[in-house]
Protein backbone atom coordinates (compact mmCIF):
# COMPACT_ATOMS: atom_id res chain seq x y z
CA UNK A 1 0.00 0.00 0.00
CA UNK A 2 1.55 3.23 -1.35
CA UNK A 3 2.52 5.57 1.82
CA UNK A 4 0.51 8.70 1.64
CA UNK A 5 1.63 12.75 2.05
CA UNK A 6 0.59 13.80 5.53
CA UNK A 7 -0.33 10.73 7.70
CA UNK A 8 1.46 10.10 10.55
CA UNK A 9 3.25 6.64 11.05
CA UNK A 10 4.49 4.87 14.07
CA UNK A 11 7.75 3.40 14.04
CA UNK A 12 8.72 -0.23 12.94
CA UNK A 13 10.57 0.12 15.74
CA UNK A 14 10.74 1.75 18.94
CA UNK A 15 13.45 4.96 19.07
CA UNK A 16 14.56 7.11 21.89
CA UNK A 17 13.70 10.92 20.54
CA UNK A 18 11.34 9.82 17.57
CA UNK A 19 7.61 9.21 18.41
CA UNK A 20 6.35 9.44 14.91
CA UNK A 21 7.03 10.29 11.28
CA UNK A 22 4.91 12.00 8.81
CA UNK A 23 5.22 11.11 4.76
CA UNK A 24 6.03 14.52 2.86
CA UNK A 25 7.21 14.11 -0.43
CA UNK A 26 4.21 14.41 -3.43
CA UNK A 27 2.14 11.15 -3.91
CA UNK A 28 2.82 10.76 -7.23
CA UNK A 29 6.61 9.96 -5.85
CA UNK A 30 5.12 7.75 -3.10
CA UNK A 31 2.81 5.82 -5.77
CA UNK A 32 6.14 5.33 -8.01
CA UNK A 33 8.21 3.82 -5.29
CA UNK A 34 8.66 3.35 -1.49
CA UNK A 35 10.93 5.92 -1.18
CA UNK A 36 9.82 8.79 0.16
CA UNK A 37 10.10 11.87 2.07
CA UNK A 38 9.89 11.96 5.50
CA UNK A 39 10.01 14.36 8.77
CA UNK A 40 9.85 13.14 12.64
CA UNK A 41 7.21 13.84 14.91
CA UNK A 42 9.36 14.53 18.78
CA UNK A 43 8.25 14.89 21.80
CA UNK A 44 11.23 17.30 22.82
CA UNK A 45 12.81 19.80 20.09
CA UNK A 46 16.52 20.92 20.38
CA UNK A 47 16.46 24.46 20.28
CA UNK A 48 18.12 24.69 17.03
CA UNK A 49 14.99 22.98 15.82
CA UNK A 50 12.21 25.25 17.68
CA UNK A 51 12.13 27.54 14.38
CA UNK A 52 11.62 24.93 11.83
CA UNK A 53 8.53 22.97 14.53
CA UNK A 54 4.92 22.12 14.75
CA UNK A 55 3.07 21.27 17.63
CA UNK A 56 0.41 19.06 16.91
CA UNK A 57 -2.93 19.24 19.14
CA UNK A 58 -2.33 15.39 19.76
CA UNK A 59 1.32 16.15 21.58
CA UNK A 60 4.74 16.08 20.15
CA UNK A 61 5.67 18.28 17.15
CA UNK A 62 6.16 17.63 13.34
CA UNK A 63 10.68 19.04 12.94
CA UNK A 64 10.63 20.18 9.68
CA UNK A 65 14.54 20.80 9.97
CA UNK A 66 14.88 16.71 10.37
CA UNK A 67 14.37 16.35 6.48
CA UNK A 68 14.72 12.06 5.73
CA UNK A 69 14.25 9.82 2.86
CA UNK A 70 13.15 5.98 3.79
CA UNK A 71 12.95 3.50 1.29
CA UNK A 72 11.20 0.57 2.93
CA UNK A 73 12.25 -2.27 0.57
CA UNK A 74 15.73 -1.29 0.81
CA UNK A 75 16.73 -2.24 4.13
CA UNK A 76 15.74 -2.24 7.87
CA UNK A 77 11.87 -0.76 7.90
CA UNK A 78 11.56 2.71 9.49
CA UNK A 79 8.13 3.12 9.48
CA UNK A 80 5.30 1.15 11.06
CA UNK A 81 1.55 1.03 10.92
CA UNK A 82 -0.95 4.56 10.14
CA UNK A 83 -1.87 6.71 13.61
CA UNK A 84 -3.32 9.28 11.95
CA UNK A 85 -3.51 12.68 9.87
CA UNK A 86 -2.18 15.51 10.08
CA UNK A 87 -5.28 18.20 9.46
CA UNK A 88 -4.60 20.45 6.62
CA UNK A 89 -3.70 23.42 9.07
CA UNK A 90 -0.89 20.98 10.80
CA UNK A 91 0.05 19.92 7.18
CA UNK A 92 0.42 23.83 6.01
CA UNK A 93 2.14 24.69 8.91
CA UNK A 94 4.73 22.14 8.48
CA UNK A 95 4.82 23.08 4.99
CA UNK A 96 5.70 26.64 5.67
CA UNK A 97 8.55 25.55 8.36
CA UNK A 98 9.79 23.30 5.42
CA UNK A 99 10.01 25.75 3.21
CA UNK A 100 11.79 28.42 5.39
CA UNK A 101 14.18 25.46 6.05
CA UNK A 102 15.41 25.16 2.90
CA UNK A 103 15.08 28.86 2.34
CA UNK A 104 12.80 28.19 -0.66
CA UNK A 105 10.90 31.81 -0.91
CA UNK A 106 14.24 34.26 -0.99
CA UNK A 107 15.76 31.75 -3.37
CA UNK A 108 12.50 32.37 -5.97
CA UNK A 109 12.66 35.69 -5.46
CA UNK A 110 13.55 38.32 -8.32
CA UNK A 111 17.08 38.76 -6.61
CA UNK A 112 17.92 35.44 -5.08
CA UNK A 113 19.76 35.56 -1.66
CA UNK A 114 20.40 33.30 1.09
CA UNK A 115 22.55 34.15 4.52
CA UNK A 116 26.03 33.44 4.35
CA UNK A 117 28.32 30.98 6.38
CA UNK A 118 29.02 31.86 9.90
CA UNK A 119 32.37 31.18 11.87
CA UNK A 120 34.85 28.91 10.53
CA UNK A 121 32.87 27.10 6.94
CA UNK A 122 35.85 24.19 7.29
CA UNK A 123 33.85 23.09 10.43
CA UNK A 124 30.45 22.25 8.87
CA UNK A 125 28.90 22.13 5.48
CA UNK A 126 28.39 24.89 3.62
CA UNK A 127 25.27 25.32 2.09
CA UNK A 128 25.43 25.57 -1.66
CA UNK A 129 28.64 23.48 -1.26
CA UNK A 130 29.25 20.23 -2.48
CA UNK A 131 30.59 17.19 -0.34
CA UNK A 132 31.09 13.62 -0.45
CA UNK A 133 28.92 12.52 2.05
CA UNK A 134 26.45 10.28 3.87
CA UNK A 135 27.16 6.20 3.80
CA UNK A 136 29.80 4.39 1.21
CA UNK A 137 27.08 3.39 -1.60
CA UNK A 138 28.79 0.93 -4.51
CA UNK A 139 32.21 1.73 -3.15
CA UNK A 140 32.20 5.69 -3.06
CA UNK A 141 30.30 8.58 -0.48
CA UNK A 142 28.64 10.13 -3.03
CA UNK A 143 28.35 14.02 -4.35
CA UNK A 144 25.58 15.48 -2.24
CA UNK A 145 25.13 19.81 -2.49
CA UNK A 146 24.15 20.92 0.81
CA UNK A 147 20.56 22.51 0.84
CA UNK A 148 20.17 23.48 4.65
CA UNK A 149 20.76 26.81 6.52
CA UNK A 150 23.89 27.78 7.80
CA UNK A 151 23.25 28.73 11.31
CA UNK A 152 21.65 25.73 11.54
CA UNK A 153 23.98 23.15 10.22
CA UNK A 154 26.74 25.08 12.62
CA UNK A 155 25.09 24.27 15.43
CA UNK A 156 23.17 21.08 14.59
CA UNK A 157 26.40 18.73 13.59
CA UNK A 158 24.00 17.69 11.05
CA UNK A 159 23.20 19.07 7.59
CA UNK A 160 20.91 18.57 4.86
CA UNK A 161 21.93 17.67 1.28
CA UNK A 162 20.51 16.52 -2.16
CA UNK A 163 22.51 13.95 -3.93
CA UNK A 164 23.82 14.52 -7.49
CA UNK A 165 24.34 12.16 -9.99
CA UNK A 166 25.47 11.85 -13.71
CA UNK A 167 23.45 8.45 -14.18
CA UNK A 168 19.98 9.31 -14.38
CA UNK A 169 19.40 11.60 -17.42
CA UNK A 170 15.32 11.76 -17.79
CA UNK A 171 13.91 15.53 -17.93
CA UNK A 172 11.95 17.01 -14.98
CA UNK A 173 12.48 19.89 -12.64
CA UNK A 174 12.04 17.33 -9.82
CA UNK A 175 16.08 16.46 -11.58
CA UNK A 176 17.29 20.15 -12.29
CA UNK A 177 20.81 19.81 -14.39
CA UNK A 178 23.32 21.47 -12.50
CA UNK A 179 26.81 22.53 -13.07
CA UNK A 180 26.49 23.10 -16.32
CA UNK A 181 24.49 20.06 -17.84
CA UNK A 182 26.86 18.14 -16.09
CA UNK A 183 25.36 16.77 -13.65
CA UNK A 184 21.67 16.47 -12.33
CA UNK A 185 19.96 17.27 -8.75
CA UNK A 186 18.01 14.10 -6.91
CA UNK A 187 15.68 16.86 -5.07
CA UNK A 188 13.24 14.02 -3.83
CA UNK A 189 16.07 11.91 -2.12
CA UNK A 190 16.86 15.60 0.23
CA UNK A 191 18.31 13.87 3.34
CA UNK A 192 19.95 14.47 6.46
CA UNK A 193 23.35 13.53 7.58
CA UNK A 194 25.44 13.77 10.66
CA UNK A 195 28.92 16.08 10.49
CA UNK A 196 30.42 12.38 10.93
CA UNK A 197 29.09 11.24 7.75
CA UNK A 198 30.48 14.18 6.06
CA UNK A 199 33.85 14.43 4.35
CA UNK A 200 34.57 18.12 5.30
CA UNK A 201 38.79 18.04 5.24
CA UNK A 202 39.84 20.36 1.76
CA UNK A 203 41.11 17.06 0.18
CA UNK A 204 38.63 15.15 -0.07
CA UNK A 205 36.19 17.59 -1.68
CA UNK A 206 34.96 17.13 -5.20
CA UNK A 207 35.65 19.32 -7.71
CA UNK A 208 33.80 21.66 -7.88
CA UNK A 209 32.95 22.38 -4.42
CA UNK A 210 30.69 24.95 -5.13
CA UNK A 211 26.78 25.28 -7.16
CA UNK A 212 25.93 28.45 -8.27
CA UNK A 213 23.26 30.50 -7.39
CA UNK A 214 21.56 29.43 -10.63
CA UNK A 215 21.55 25.96 -9.97
CA UNK A 216 20.19 26.44 -6.09
CA UNK A 217 17.43 28.25 -7.75
CA UNK A 218 16.94 25.50 -9.82
CA UNK A 219 17.06 23.23 -6.83
CA UNK A 220 14.77 25.00 -4.65
CA UNK A 221 11.98 24.59 -7.58
CA UNK A 222 12.66 20.89 -7.48
CA UNK A 223 12.28 20.43 -4.00
CA UNK A 224 8.60 22.72 -4.05
CA UNK A 225 7.66 19.86 -6.51
CA UNK A 226 9.01 17.16 -4.93
CA UNK A 227 8.12 18.02 -1.52
CA UNK A 228 4.86 19.59 -2.79
CA UNK A 229 5.52 22.95 -1.49
CA UNK A 230 3.75 24.85 -3.85
CA UNK A 231 0.54 26.27 -1.27
CA UNK A 232 3.36 27.28 0.78
CA UNK A 233 5.38 29.57 -1.88
CA UNK A 234 1.60 30.99 -2.51
CA UNK A 235 1.18 31.51 0.82
CA UNK A 236 4.98 33.21 1.32
CA UNK A 237 4.43 35.42 -1.49
CA UNK A 238 1.08 37.24 -0.41
CA UNK B 1 -1.12 40.70 -24.55
CA UNK B 2 0.93 39.89 -21.65
CA UNK B 3 0.44 36.36 -19.48
CA UNK B 4 -0.84 38.39 -16.66
CA UNK B 5 -3.50 40.54 -18.99
CA UNK B 6 -4.47 36.97 -20.04
CA UNK B 7 -5.27 35.15 -17.04
CA UNK B 8 -7.51 38.12 -15.82
CA UNK B 9 -8.87 39.04 -19.54
CA UNK B 10 -12.46 37.17 -20.15
CA UNK B 11 -14.55 36.63 -23.13
CA UNK B 12 -17.12 34.57 -24.14
CA UNK B 13 -17.57 31.29 -25.82
CA UNK B 14 -20.81 29.14 -26.83
CA UNK B 15 -20.47 25.78 -26.70
CA UNK B 16 -23.21 22.88 -26.82
CA UNK B 17 -22.96 21.70 -23.59
CA UNK B 18 -24.42 18.13 -22.17
CA UNK B 19 -28.18 18.16 -21.24
CA UNK B 20 -27.85 16.95 -17.10
CA UNK B 21 -24.56 19.41 -16.75
CA UNK B 22 -26.51 22.22 -18.06
CA UNK B 23 -29.60 21.55 -16.11
CA UNK B 24 -28.08 20.52 -12.91
CA UNK B 25 -24.69 22.23 -12.42
CA UNK B 26 -26.85 25.94 -12.10
CA UNK B 27 -28.28 24.35 -8.88
CA UNK B 28 -25.33 22.86 -7.40
CA UNK B 29 -23.07 26.10 -7.15
CA UNK B 30 -22.05 24.92 -3.48
CA UNK B 31 -19.97 22.02 -5.19
CA UNK B 32 -17.79 24.57 -6.77
CA UNK B 33 -17.42 26.55 -4.07
CA UNK B 34 -20.12 28.86 -5.09
CA UNK B 35 -22.70 30.81 -3.34
CA UNK B 36 -26.29 30.18 -3.29
CA UNK B 37 -27.90 31.87 -6.24
CA UNK B 38 -24.75 32.09 -8.19
CA UNK B 39 -25.56 33.21 -11.60
CA UNK B 40 -25.47 30.58 -14.51
CA UNK B 41 -22.54 32.45 -15.92
CA UNK B 42 -20.62 32.34 -13.10
CA UNK B 43 -21.76 28.44 -12.37
CA UNK B 44 -20.32 27.87 -16.21
CA UNK B 45 -17.35 29.93 -15.61
CA UNK B 46 -16.28 28.37 -12.77
CA UNK B 47 -17.14 24.39 -14.16
CA UNK B 48 -14.57 25.81 -17.49
CA UNK B 49 -11.85 26.79 -14.86
CA UNK B 50 -11.79 23.44 -12.81
CA UNK B 51 -12.05 21.30 -15.64
CA UNK B 52 -8.75 22.57 -17.09
CA UNK B 53 -7.28 22.85 -13.96
CA UNK B 54 -8.02 19.27 -14.02
CA UNK B 55 -6.94 18.95 -17.61
CA UNK B 56 -3.12 20.44 -16.20
CA UNK B 57 -3.19 18.43 -12.85
CA UNK B 58 -3.81 15.07 -15.01
CA UNK B 59 -1.02 15.80 -17.50
CA UNK B 60 1.17 16.93 -14.32
CA UNK B 61 0.38 13.41 -12.60
CA UNK B 62 0.79 11.29 -16.03
CA UNK B 63 4.47 12.88 -16.60
CA UNK B 64 5.25 12.51 -12.84
CA UNK B 65 4.72 9.07 -12.53
CA UNK B 66 6.54 8.42 -15.69
CA UNK B 67 9.34 10.29 -14.56
CA UNK B 68 9.56 8.75 -11.00
CA UNK B 69 8.91 5.23 -12.46
CA UNK B 70 11.78 5.22 -14.41
CA UNK B 71 14.02 6.86 -11.42
CA UNK B 72 12.25 3.82 -9.06
CA UNK B 73 14.13 1.74 -11.53
CA UNK B 74 17.61 3.46 -11.51
CA UNK B 75 20.43 1.28 -10.38
CA UNK B 76 22.30 4.10 -8.72
CA UNK B 77 19.42 4.82 -6.99
CA UNK B 78 18.54 1.68 -5.74
CA UNK B 79 22.06 1.25 -4.19
CA UNK B 80 22.43 4.53 -2.22
CA UNK B 81 18.84 3.88 -1.49
CA UNK B 82 20.43 0.52 0.50
CA UNK B 83 22.92 2.17 2.38
CA UNK B 84 21.22 5.49 3.05
CA UNK B 85 18.41 3.54 4.62
CA UNK B 86 20.95 1.39 7.42
CA UNK B 87 22.39 5.19 7.81
CA UNK B 88 18.94 6.22 8.72
CA UNK B 89 18.04 3.83 11.15
CA UNK B 90 21.45 3.72 12.96
CA UNK B 91 21.72 7.74 12.60
CA UNK B 92 20.51 10.24 15.91
CA UNK B 93 19.00 12.56 12.97
CA UNK B 94 16.02 10.61 13.93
Amino acid sequence: MPLVRGWVYAPAQERRGTAAFVVITNDRWNQSMLQVGVLPVRMSVELFDEPYSVALTGGGAVVASRLGVTDEEAGPPLLGSVVTALSPSELAAVEDRLCEFLQILPLLAPAPRVSPPLGEAGRYPVWGQIYRAGPPAAGERKRRVVVSPNAWNAISGMATFVRTTTSFERHGPEFPQIQGGAARACCGDATTFEHERVRLAPRDRPVPQVVTMRDMVAIARGLTVTHELESAVARGAT
Amino acid sequence: MTRRKLARAAGRVSVPVRDDIRVEAPKRPDLLGLPSGASRARVFERLLERGWQAVLTEQRDRRQLDLYAAYARDPERQAVARADQQELVRSRVF
